[in-house]
């Protein structure tokens, strides 16, 4: 064979080897491999962007609005298509409300495909940058959760995160109504990441509006007030319920201090907390109306029953003093509910005897939460009357040795208020367009006692009882301080208070009841003084508000 | 002897009609048909893709390649009719003008990318070291039947490998990686082909491995880098293709794989997004392969394949049928000009291959390459038509070593 033919032998056979390769190379990649490359040719020529469903609307009792969702916008930036990380930064800084070096710290990095720049921008500003066109930067549909009365009821009402999830309160609780439900849209981008077009794969939904009972007005000037308090005695704390307590209506929450929903990220969690369902303390002398309520019911006492007192009481081991020392004396029912006697509250709490007791405390709704539609609400603590020990009926008749939550001593005193009927308290009246009726509630007093209770405790703000420098002209006001040590390590702190008033008016037809709980005052610490004058305000501006004539 | 009647070969001894005057009775038809079959899904491609390329101007790539289609048809029209023989004579004169061409690009020529690789002439730029390979074979060709009949010592092939690493070396400075190494391949090809002995080769392929230590790894310690930081990443990136920079070689690579393999069996027609999306880079040119792959699929892969094989068969058995030697070197190193390119591009789309910038012959978009080709062609179809005459003349039966 000629050398010639040797070598064109070899070239032949090298061009039949490529051409089987390449040959082979094609059909691996497109009949064995295609799938798997055509699903990486989807994924990176599309990208699919969750369309949040807004959240439905919270309203107050008139319809005013407290929590709505807008349309908003995130930013985001695909940093190795971003040609100028510096000049990019610079423009969009001044827009976004943010340090140009920041910007430029996320955007000068090529290796990142992805980066938010800013998440609920408003559309305004969204669309300027959308038009500015700069490659690498574009946006993403958000939804923000707007608050159109600012700080108000903002405990109660909850908060939402970044993501648009519910986090606390109602937000939480009434997820299922208020959430929208998520969209999904599936953007075609091509190689420089500009979208070409937009395929909605499922239909985002909007969420329904939930009614609350709350009233914004109420709520406004009582915050006003519990904040004045509370900065005024340094409290470490405070709440105040406001109720109908005919119905069971809740028409104001307030906590303080409280928060600033649009600065959640500053909120610490006791400020996000609600306190009115959430935080339990030992009433006090608050109680001391059970126990009265419990005597005159089961027919031990009447109003006008006197008692011969000793300046102090020996139960077991424990002996219960006066606040105030003094000599030994005779007060009828209600002037021991007046003046706040322990001895007499004790010796009242003695007749009726522990069982009775325990029944009583537990018919008023204590060591149970109320119903109330607000997430992880507390129960309190009620000791079960096998755990009792000697000293116990010498605890617990003055609302000591028992804890309870600010919302149970609102929904328990409304029973006295309206006439003996115990009811749920009401908070939220309308959730995905149903209307969630009032609880019926149960009678729980006689009619009698409850307006023999009902006129003792107008007493209290008498001359001589415990709040009697609390007033509202036109008004006869009734109600009970309290003042309780706090309990720390098995004994009563000598400096830690808990300053609470429950009051209701007008004293003969209630139609407003006000709990106020200040948790550690500091300068003054008795309910007459730190709680009841917040009574006062929240009464004096909510009666008429109500259109109750004076008489 | 000078009858009227036709000769059995069926050439007329009146050469008056137009056909016979082009000598197309005596082309290989075969190959002509592959190139024109080539150069029309090249066209049908352009134009399912390239429509909003040029805003306004839908048909801008699809009517210069067609046009670029009908002059290099016109040209190869033109070579085919020529002698190739009378080239020899030329010899210095074609590679003196080859070489003028490429330093007068390299001084002159307009720059694009950080490259100096055209000159620009109205309706048309024109890319010397294209038409460079051609020359490059036809001069080289006709040295090395010189110089073999002094002998085939080592000094010879160093001589002759100097002639054709000269102008590579020139197209790699302007810089033109892909088209330098195409013109080296030819003169292997070419020196291959000749005969040079095995002992040449592989004192050749000695004195390559040196070069390259001190290119990439001697050079570079010393802080002396030969190779533009560009070429050195094309050269390497295929080697690590998950690189996910736009832009990078190996970005290209991927996505030219992706695209290929989106196509699957029958291919995604106008659902080609990798091409549409403009994932696919330089998708009229070096890339063309692949939006062949997405849009037709396997099937239309398999077709365009099946067309270079039958063009380059045909080649080949051109290079047994050539009457003389020259015209043995001169398709030898057109075989490989064409095997090389082909093979190149399509691994490159198929991710075999470095992203070199190598054309794929009449498939890609480019006036200098298609031309070029079929010039190529039209030589090739000069030899077959020459033997063609010759065997006719001396009434010897052509006997081709391929059938």
């Amino acid at each position: 064979m000629r050398l010639i033919d040797r070598r064109l032998g070899l070239l032949l056979f090298v061009f039949l080897l490529l051409f089987s390769v390449v040959f082979a190379r094609a059909a691996w990649l497109q009949g064995v491999r295609g799938g798997s490359l055509r699903a990486d040719a989807h994924s990176q020529q599309t990208e699919t962007v969750t369309v949040p469903g807004q959240r439905g609307r919270v309203l107050d009792r008139t319809g005013k609005v407290l929590a709505v969702s807008e349309d908003a916008a995130s930013i985001i930036a695909t940093p190795y298509q971003v040609k100028h990380p510096g000049k990019v930064a610079e423009r969009l800084a001044p827009l976004l409300d943010l340090p140009a070096s920041d910007l430029n710290d996320l955007l000068d990095d090529p290796d990142s495909g992805f980066a938010y720049l800013a998440h609920k921008l408003d559309v305004r500003t969204a669309d300027r940058i959308e038009q500015m066109g700069i490659v690498g930067i574009s946006t993403l549909p958000d939804s923000r959760r707007i608050y159109p009365q600012g700080e108000l009821a903002a405990p109660v009402i909850g908060a939402v995160g970044t993501d648009n999830q519910a986090l606390t309160g109602l937000e939480k609780s009434e997820n299922d109504t208020l959430g929208g439900s998520d969209g999904e849209e599936e953007i075609v981008r091509d190689a420089l990441g500009a979208p070409l077009r937009t395929e909605t794969q499922t239909q985002s939904a909007q969420g329904q509006d939930i009614r609350l009972t709350i009233d914004s007005a109420i709520q406004d000037k009582t915050e006003e007030a519990l904040s004045a308090a509370g900065e005024a005695y340094a409290a470490k704390g405070a709440t105040a319920v406001v109720m109908d307590p005919n119905s069971g209506d809740v028409l104001a929450l307030a906590n303080w201090p409280s928060f600033d929903p649009s600065e959640l990220s500053n909120a610490t969690s006791e400020e996000l907390g609600n306190r009115a369902t959430g935080y339990t303390y030992e009433p006090g002398s608050t109680f001391k109306a059970f126990t009265v309520a419990a005597a005159l019911e089961d027919k031990k006492v009447t109003p006008s029953t006197s008692f011969d007192l000793p300046s102090t009481i020996k139960v077991a081991d424990r002996v219960i003093e006066e606040s105030h020392a003094r000599p030994p004396v005779t007060l009828t029912t209600a002037e021991i509910l007046a003046q706040s006697s322990n001895v007499g509250a004790v010796t009242i709490g003695l007749e009726e005897g522990s069982e009775r007791f325990d029944h009583w405390i537990r018919e008023f709704g204590f060591g149970e939460p109320t119903g109330i539609r607000y997430p992880a609400e507390e129960q309190g603590i009620v000791p079960a009357i096998d755990d009792y020990s000697g000293s116990t009926m010498g605890n617990l008749p003055i609302g000591q040795g028992l804890s309870v939550t600010p919302i149970q001593m609102a929904a328990a005193y409304s029973a006295i208020a309206n006439g003996g009927t115990l009811r749920t308290p009401r908070l939220v009246s309308q959730v995905d367009g149903e209307r969630i009726e009032r609880d019926d509630g149960h009678r729980i007093l006689h009619r009698s006692t409850a307006t023999g209770l009902q006129a003792m405790l107008e007493g209290v703000l008498e001359p001589g009882g415990t709040a009697s420098e609390v007033s509202v002209p036109g008004y006869t006001l009734a109600g009970k301080t309290g003042t309780a040590q706090i309990a720390e390590n098995g004994t009563y702190s000598d400096t830690g208070y808990v300053a609470n008033f429950v009051g209701f008016a007008p004293a003969e037809d209630p139609k407003l009841l006000v709990a106020v709980i200040v948790d550690e005052p500091q300068y003054a610490h008795t309910g007459g003084e730190v709680a009841a004058p917040v009574f006062g305000q929240i009464a004096s501006f909510t009666l008429p508000y109500l259109g109750i004539s004076p008489e | 002897m000078a009858t009227a009647r036709s000769r059995p070969l069926g050439f007329s001894a009146r050469r008056s009609g137009v056909l016979e005057r082009l000598n197309i009775p005596h082309m290989d038809g075969v190959l002509v048909g592959s190139a024109l079959g080539l150069i029309a899904f090249s066209v049908f491609t352009l134009a399912s893709v390239t429509q909003d390329d040029i805003p306004g101007q839908p048909f801008f790539f699809v009517i210069r390649q067609s046009a670029y289609a009908l002059v290099g048809v016109a040209l190869m029209l033109a070579i085919a009719r020529v002698d190739y023989s009378r080239f020899r004579e030329l010899r210095v004169g074609i590679y003196s003008f080859m070489v003028a061409t490429i330093c007068f690009v390299l001084a002159f020529g307009a720059a694009a990318g950080g490259a100096r690789r055209w000159i620009e002439l109205p309706y048309f730029r024109f890319q010397p070291s294209e038409l460079a390979k051609l020359l490059l074979i036809v001069s080289l060709a006709a040295f090395v039947i010189e110089r073999t009949r002094g002998g085939r010592d080592l000094r010879q092939t160093a001589r002759m490998l100097a002639l054709g690493l000269a102008p590579a070396a020139l197209v790699f400075l302007q810089p033109d990686l892909g088209t330098g190494i195409v013109l080296m391949v030819i003169t292997l090809a070419v020196l291959f082909i000749a005969g040079v002995p095995w002992s040449h080769f592989a004192a050749t392929a000695g004195v390559a491995t040196v070069v390259a230590l001190l290119t990439f790894v001697v050079a570079p310690t010393f802080g002396v880098p030969l190779l533009r930081g560009y070429q050195e990443e094309r050269l390497t990136s295929f080697l690590n293709p998950s690189d996910e920079d736009a832009g990078s070689s190996s970005y290209q690579i991927n996505q030219a794989l992706i695209a290929v393999g989106s196509g699957g069996k029958t291919g995604r027609g106008d659902q080609a997004t990798q091409t549409d999306l403009n994932f696919l880079p330089e998708r009229h040119t070096d890339f063309v392969f692949a939006v062949v792959g997405e849009r037709f699929g396997f099937l239309g892969a398999a077709f365009v394949l099946s067309l270079y094989a039958l063009l380059i068969w045909r080649a080949l058995r051109i290079l047994t049928l050539s009457k003389n030697l020259y015209g043995t070197l001169i398709a030898g190193g057109i075989v490989a000009m064409v095997m090389f390119q082909v093979f190149v591009n399509v691994g490159m789309n198929l991710g075999l291959m470095p992203v070199t910038g190598i054309t794929l012959p009449l498939m890609s978009y480019g006036g200098s390459s298609v031309l070029v080709t079929f010039m190529a062609i039209g030589l090739l179809q000069s030899i077959h038509v020459q033997s063609r005459l010759a065997s006719a003349r001396s009434g010897r039966a052509e006997v081709p070593l391929l059938r």
